[in-house]
């Protein structure tokens, strides 16, 4: 009888410490784990088709053979170029303007037509009453060759990043007009 | 812009730099298969974007006006003048697959119809929508 007492009160009694886990500690982590192993099996597949367009790089599109360079003079031409483009998974073509010229130092740049008060196109020399300036024909916004902006727009014309390679002139994406300055 | 690019308080903002409007006019007869019509669809966008994208801050495109019957120029006419009552100043009918010279539509400012432009012109279409436009502001 008192050897049986003996053996009850050698019974650990409470919560078991850390070391020792439950049969419930054992099922609630092996469940949750395997069910949260099952979930992102499920999950991180569409979470990384969700963003497979941010994923890919720029790449090859990041400049286009637009002109060759021994043709740009220090009057503006126009040149139109077409450019692959990326929306999401829609992949479509744009078909852009720019007006390349070299200024006195023998740099080429190219400025893009949109103009900066609506975003209608303009055109060089395009108004008799000023010449050699780009006007904008919906409310008469007017940019010198450099893009600088003389009346209606707020902000000069922006320009695309140029590179030269191989006697040809290629261009890449629209940023914010550097000329301007250079002139200044 | 499109109309649907607007909404009540950015129009309110910037109405007055908008004085024209753009009537896309599709002339269906109804006769077509579904193919023909997404077909004439694309023709008018494509036209439409002769005339949308260079001009994008002074005219607004209203929905089109689909269908051509009968009393089709008295309606076009109609939706013109009430375009104009509600303050644009011009308003332009344009198609890209019924000639709408001497149809009568009076009461638009210029009339541009693609089979037009191709009949009479030697130049460019963008050039003579670009031409014609321009004229049209500065009348």
């Amino acid at each position: 009888m008192s050897s049986h007492n003996n053996e009850h009160e050698s019974i650990p009694q409470g919560p078991p410490s850390w070391k020792e886990m439950s049969r419930r500690q054992f099922l609630t982590y092996t469940l949750g784990g395997a069910t949260a192993f099952m979930g992102a099996g499920a999950i991180l597949p569409m979470i990384r088709f969700a963003v497979d367009p941010v994923l890919h790089k720029k790449g090859a599109g990041e400049f286009i053979k637009v002109a060759e360079a021994a043709k740009i003079t220090d009057v503006p031409q126009e040149f139109t170029f077409e450019l692959p483009q990326q929306d999401g998974w829609y992949a479509s073509t744009a078909t852009l303007t720019a007006w390349i010229r070299k200024d006195e130092n023998g740099e080429i740049y190219a400025l893009s037509p949109i103009c900066k008060h609506l975003g209608c196109t303009v055109g060089w020399n395009n108004d008799k009453a000023y010449p050699d300036e780009y006007h904008c024909p919906c409310h008469g916004a007017r940019y010198t060759k450099l893009g600088k902006n003389l009346a209606v727009a707020p902000k000069p014309l922006d320009q695309y990043k140029t590179k030269i390679d191989g006697d040809w002139v290629y261009l890449g994406e629209i940023v914010p007009n550097t000329e301007v300055k250079k002139e200044a | 812009m499109k109309f649907s690019d607007f909404t009540a308080e950015s129009w309110f903002e910037n109405r007055k730099y908008y004085d024209t409007c753009l009537l896309p006019y599709t002339g269906l007869s109804g006769m077509e298969s579904p193919p023909e019509a997404a077909e004439a669809l694309e023709r008018l966008r494509d036209f439409l974007d002769l005339v949308e994208k260079p001009y994008q801050g002074r005219i607004v495109t209203y929905p089109a006006l689909q269908y051509n019957g009968t009393d089709s120029t008295a309606y076009v006419n109609e939706i013109c003048r009430k375009v104009k009552s509600s303050g644009f100043q011009y308003v332009i009918v344009l198609s890209a697959d019924i000639s709408l010279a001497g149809t009568g539509i009076v009461e638009s400012d210029l009339v541009l119809s693609l089979p037009d432009i191709e009949a009479s012109q030697n130049k460019a279409v963008r050039s003579c929508i670009r031409d014609e436009i321009e004229a049209l502001w500065n009348r």
